[in-house]
């Protein structure tokens, strides 16, 4: 049996932690905090500079809103990858698992 | 007693016994920290919501976009980076908590990092800066109701009913009751947002013309320049908050996490709660409303509830402060819960299952307590509550080194950027050091990650000049961490330990 490298063995009938697929690659991180960049440069941003009204909203308002859908988006498009790279079994196997 | 202060102590109660009523008694601490460790997807939902509809949603956003505009939609960038990062960090240490039996944050940072001492000063600071976060729930239930009523006898007796409810349900059910609570106090927020929202725009006149009247009248209250707020309290604010909830710093927050029942769920909430951010906009908008309805020194928390006096009838206001209140209790029960857990199992040394609960029970009774005295008090938190935010912030290093597979970065490195950052938040608070729009919270966390690289730069030359690992094998007494527990060759055929009956004490 291999040595742990960990203080604690896991539980009997636990799935082991480190057995799952990578779930934060650099690529899916990438996009998932793109819209992040978007909240981040509000501040530099030209129509947050000057009171700027788009379809008589303001501008500001309606990037914040762009930027939560996106961030929305972005998780999705992370999990359809993660599911794809082994992720869904993974998550079968977790659900299936007897609880310790 | 007013009608409305009738409503509203009824309210409470049905709260109250939400949290009671058909939850059967937690006799065990794990059992009350996490459940069976197999919460569903929709109440997982609502206790992962929760820290996104709160008394802020409620006070402070209003207020923000009454004194200062659109500057308010930090929180909505702040909240929605936050789940971008619990999307990644969330299923990780769930995973880590099922298979090693955790139920604290202090648990993981103990095993991760291979400390008792780190993981004892985490559960120091953690704990002690969540008690100003505990005082702001309680008095903001006070202020929902005092505004809601006017009456500030209702407001301190609201205050009292709600924290007895609050220590018995928790006392009673644990994460069980705080999550039925949660159900009803996220279903009632959207509610309630919903209603105060659309009655101030139509008392108004329309979104359209509230937005071409402010832009004509008050046109920097449409830009993120004004009134003291600039490009660096946006940043601060978005960055320090993001990263903080991101690694779930706060200690109340990772029962939720443990307790979900797997890493699925907690994903696939986190992609959609984003859309909860939505709700924000509502308060903002009512912030924007009483710069035409309300006089302009009201004082920023009582915006959206001058607002709705204005609007709505008696009855509905009431309803909407029961909404208020809960959101309120919900988080002052995971508080309490995330205090008094870290204590019982982390902090203070007992000997056996029961003795555990005891204290930890004993805990939740203290800090409710203190926090209500606090509340009648009118204690003034604003000081402490930069602790909250900036001293918990000194744990994310700490945090983000235990998630690898391989944990490289030595306690002492950690443990000296930690304390580091945490007394550099005390100097800046309580100095007080001016600093501008900058963030206590993240100058410290810049000298706590400075401090962490030095010292592990420092320990990994001389280990290397020892020609000793540079890993979590330098455990704090010079043997190997993985030494007292390591599963070896020798251990087939026998029964193993089960990560309740290790370090962490026996169960009864």
């Amino acid at each position: 049996m291999p040595q742990s490298e960990t203080s604690l063995p896991i539980a009997p009938g636990a799935v082991d932690p480190d057995s799952a697929p990578r779930l934060a690659t650099p690529a899916r991180l990438v996009i998932a905090f793109l819209p992040a960049l978007g909240f981040i440069a509000i501040p530099f941003l030209p129509f947050a500079q000057h009171a700027t009204l788009w379809f008589g909203i303001p501008a500001v308002l309606i990037w914040t809103l762009l930027m939560v859908i996106l961030s929305v988006v972005a998780l999705q498009i992370v999990d359809i990858m993660y599911k794809r790279a082994g992720g869904q079994e993974f998550d079968d196997e977790e659900e299936g698992v007897a609880r310790p | 007693m007013s009608s409305m202060t009738i409503i509203i102590v009824i309210g409470l109660v049905v709260i109250g016994l939400l949290g009671f009523v058909g939850n059967r008694r937690a006799e065990a601490l794990e059992n009350w920290t996490v459940g069976e460790r197999d919460v569903p997807r929709w109440t997982s939902w609502f206790l992962q919501a929760g820290e996104n509809l709160t008394t802020f949603s409620f006070l402070g956003l209003a207020g923000i976009a009454f004194t200062s505009g659109i500057n308010a939609v930090y929180a909505v960038a702040y909240l929605t980076i936050s789940l971008t990062g619990l999307y990644f960090f969330a299923p990780r240490v769930r995973r880590l908590g099922a298979a090693r039996g955790y139920l604290t944050q202090a648990d993981y940072l103990k095993d991760r990092i291979g400390s008792s001492a780190l993981a004892k000063v985490a559960a120091f600071i953690g704990s002690l800066a969540l008690i100003p976060y505990l005082v702001l729930q309680v008095s903001g239930l006070g202020q929902i109701v005092q505004l809601a009523t006017g009456s500030e006898s209702a407001s301190g007796l609201s205050m009292v009913i709600a924290c007895v409810l609050v220590v018995v349900f928790v006392l009673w059910a644990g994460i069980r009751g705080v999550a039925r609570v949660a159900t009803f106090k996220d279903i009632g927020m959207v509610i309630g947002l919903i209603l105060v929202t659309v009655a101030a725009i139509v008392a108004f006149g329309g979104v359209p013309d509230l937005f071409a009247k402010v832009y004509h009248s008050a046109p920097e209250l449409l830009t993120v320049n004004n009134h003291g707020y600039d490009a660096t309290f946006f940043l601060n604010a978005v960055l320090v908050t993001s990263i903080g909830a991101s690694f779930n710093s706060m200690p109340h927050l990772w029962a939720p996490a443990f307790a979900a029942k797997s890493g699925r769920i907690l994903r696939s909430n986190y992609k959609w709660l984003g859309l909860y951010q939505v709700l924000l906009f509502g308060p903002i908008l009512v912030g924007l409303v009483a710069l035409f309805l309300v006089p302009k020194d009201t004082v920023g928390n009582a915006v959206l509830f001058t607002v709705s006096q204005h609007t709505l009838p008696e009855w509905l206001v009431a309803l909407v402060a029961v909404f208020g209140a809960a959101a309120a209790m919900v988080p002052s029960a995971a508080i309490a819960m995330g205090i008094s857990t870290q204590v019982s199992r982390n902090l203070i040394p007992t000997y056996s299952a029961k003795a555990t609960l005891r204290v930890n029970h004993v805990t939740v009774i203290v800090v409710i307590v203190l926090a209500l005295l606090f509340s009648l008090a009118k204690f003034d938190m604003g000081q402490l509550l930069l602790l909250t935010y900036g001293g918990t912030t000194q744990l994310v290093p700490a945090i983000a080194a235990g998630l690898p597979k391989k944990v490289t970065i030595g306690w002492v490195s950690l443990l000296t950027g930690m304390v580091s950052g945490t007394l550099l938040v005390l100097t800046i608070t309580f100095g007080p050091i001016p600093i501008g729009n900058w963030d206590s919270g993240l100058i410290g966390l810049g000298l706590n990650v400075l401090v962490v690289a030095v010292v592990e730069g420092i320990r990994r030359a001389r280990g290397a000049r020892r020609g000793r690992g540079t890993g979590r094998y330098d455990g704090e007494d010079g043997m190997p961490c993985a030494a007292k527990h390591r599963v070896t060759s020798s251990d087939v055929g026998r029964e193993m330990p089960t990560a309740a009956t290790l370090e962490f004490g026996t169960e009864d």
